[in-house]
């Protein structure tokens, strides 16, 4: 098997000419493949990593107020699919307003967020929301300049026209100031429990309710991931709520990706069926060509097995060189494409060529090319030793 | 020289081709002490290249009484060999055999002294001094490095004796081994071969057309007597 090596690639580094042909052969395919695959997963890993980003891309928006009691909730965070879900005040209930402690003649007004851990919308500051603290937008800790550590005072303002009643307040601490992402409005972040305590007082003025049991007129809730929306939204939906979600954007890009990937395959399986095809037929040619040197060798003492080897070798070595011609030549061309192209569209990375792409292109192509160097074994195995003895 | 001889072959055919085209030589009787010349004579296409390709166990009888090769301490059944299928000639080949051709027969691909050295590596021997010692003895020693295509033919044919002799084989064959140099280099390369089979204690087999030389040379000879489709060797 060394021997045959040595052998083999003493022919081809001989015939280079030859070999060339076939290594470039090789290379002129793989380029553009890879090329093409590389910006499809540079093109669709930036659309999903930009839905992944949006927080509000797993975000179930439930329309109008119902009713939903406690043991909703529980089902629902039992779920697989489901990333986040919290108990919401009514929809006008969700305006409160707050003052500093060290200066609560100086009311604001913003509206309360229900939160807990795991909030999409703020991320790892999610944990923050415990009982007593809040976390508050960007925009509030601007106007009441917070920082985190203060102390604010909360409090339900009363509806118009009812009777002055006294205030009930909550004192909480602010734990973080969210990220500019979370919100670009008045927000102040807190659990369900204070946003029922807050709400608790107004509703109680105004519409007691009616069977005695809490009951919370919405929720905020989020899928798990981008591809658990769609059918988080028909099991919602299901029970009667309408919910808007980004689904159809979602759906867009996950249809895109496959069929962009079954157009490739398709290219890939044509160009499979071409390079084996020349490669079969560059190779058979070698060794009818190099008939008088493979007799010599049987001649010479090599067994018939071994020799076979030589057109298997030389498969494989125009399938590696070619595969590492490719990939360097793919590498290069996706850095000029992100030099020349990525600014434009803002995205870093408009190729992305993984590893795993160079490997599995390797490995494609070598096994097409050991198939095709398998087409010149048989004639290998026919050839005498005695051919070798007559002139030519 | 003791023990059974060399090649010992009674009644032996090769068919080569059917019908009109096919071609059949008979054999009756050959045998070659260890060590031992002969000379096939006959015009070309009397057959001489056919018996080459059967004493270089290239290519199978067609039918044999006896057909014995004893290089060393074991004699081996060539007929039996072929019957099943031939695969273990091909040791014997790497190394009990060497040959000689027309045109020295090297790989392209492979420099002078690799083309020598491989014959010696497929019949197991350590290369080393024997490639340098024997391109010197041929006065090929500058030549080692370069590829075949860079030699003259006279030098390719000296590689070739090289390469035929490099595993001390024990039957050397040469296949008109002068038919393409000048009768000066003829008369060389034929003196090359005797001296070297005798220094490596080969036994030689030449084929040749020319009487001539061969009567020089003193060698005991099968005559090739043709017929349309039909050859048949017999000793003078």
């Amino acid at each position: 098997m060394r021997l045959v090596l040595r052998l083999a690639v003493a022919d081809a580094l001989h015939d280079r000419v030859m070999f060339a042909c076939a290594v470039l052969t090789v290379a002129a395919v793989l380029l553009p493949l890879l090329l093409l695959l590389g910006l499809k997963t540079g093109v669709v890993e930036r659309l999903v990593a930009d839905l992944r980003a949006d927080p509000g891309a797993t975000e179930l928006r439930l329309r109008g107020n119902v009713a939903l009691p406690p043991a909703w909730f529980e089902a629902m965070r039992a779920r697989p699919d489901v990333g986040f879900v919290v108990p919401r005040v009514r929809t006008f209930g969700a305006a409160i307003q707050y003052a500093r402690a060290d200066d609560p003649i100086r009311a604001r007004s913003a509206d309360f967020m229900a939160s807990g851990p795991r909030d999409p919308l703020l991320g790892a500051l999610s944990a923050a929301i415990i009982s007593g603290q809040v976390v508050v937008s960007q925009r509030v800790a601007e106007e009441a300049s917070l920082r985190p550590g203060d102390e604010l005072v909360l409090w339900r303002p009363l509806p118009r026209g009812a009777a002055p009643a006294p205030r009930v307040e909550r004192r909480v601490v602010v734990a973080a100031i969210a990220p500019p992402g979370a919100s670009g409005q008045r927000h102040i972040f807190g659990t369900a429990e204070l946003a029922g305590l807050l709400e608790d007082v107004a509703e109680r003025e105004g519409a007691p309710d009616a069977a005695g049991q809490r009951s919370f007129a919405g929720f905020r809730l989020y899928a798990r991931d981008i591809a658990d929306v769609a059918a988080l939204q028909r099991h919602v939906e299901a029970q009667g709520f309408e919910v808007e979600t980004n689904a159809g954007r979602i759906a867009w890009v996950f249809t895109m990706d496959r069929n962009l990937t079954i157009l490739f395959l398709m290219l890939v399986a044509c160009a499979g069926v071409g390079v084996a095809g020349a490669l079969a037929a560059t190779l058979w040619g070698n060794v009818a060509r190099k008939r008088r040197s493979l007799s010599l060798l049987r001649l010479m003492g090599l067994s018939a097995r071994r020799l076979a080897w030589f057109p298997l070798i030389q498969a494989a070595l125009v399938a590696l060189v070619g595969a590492a011609l490719a990939a360097l030549a793919t590498i290069g061309a996706a850095a000029a494409i992100n030099a020349g192209f990525g600014g434009a569209y803002g995205i870093p990375a408009l190729a992305r060529i993984l590893p795993w792409h160079l490997g599995a292109a390797a490995s494609g192509v070598l096994g097409l090319s050991l198939l095709a160097g398998a087409i010149a074994v048989r004639p290998v195995l026919r050839i005498a030793p005695a051919e070798g003895l007559r002139g030519e | 020289m003791s023990g059974p001889p060399l090649l010992d072959l009674r009644d032996v055919a090769v068919q080569r081709g059917t019908g009109a085209e096919g071609f059949r030589l008979d054999v009756p009787e050959l045998v070659l002490e260890r060590g031992g010349r002969l000379a096939l004579l006959g015009a070309s296409g009397s057959g001489k290249s056919t018996l080459l390709e059967l004493l270089a166990l290239a290519a199978p009888p067609q039918s044999a009484v006896l057909f014995h090769f004893a290089p060393g301490e074991t004699s081996l059944d060539v007929a039996a060999a072929w019957a099943q299928g031939g695969w273990a000639l091909d040791a014997w080949r790497a190394t009990q055999v060497g040959y000689v051709v027309q045109t020295g027969a090297l790989l392209p691909f492979l420099s002078i002294g690799d083309n020598i050295a491989l014959q010696a590596e497929l019949g197991g021997m350590s290369r080393r001094g024997r490639v340098k010692e024997l391109a010197q003895r041929l006065g090929i020693a500058d030549q080692l490095g370069k590829l075949p295509a860079a030699l003259s033919v006279g030098q390719r044919q000296r590689a070739a004796i090289a390469r035929a002799l490099v595993h001390r084989p024990a039957l050397l064959l040469a296949d008109e081994p002068t038919a393409s140099v000048d009768p000066a280099m003829a008369a060389e390369v034929l003196a090359l071969l005797m001296a070297e089979t005798a220094a490596a204690g080969s036994a030689l087999v030449l084929a040749s057309h020319d009487h001539a030389s061969v009567a020089r040379l003193g060698l005991p000879v099968l005559r090739f007597e043709a017929s349309p489709g039909r050859a048949r060797a017999v000793r003078v």
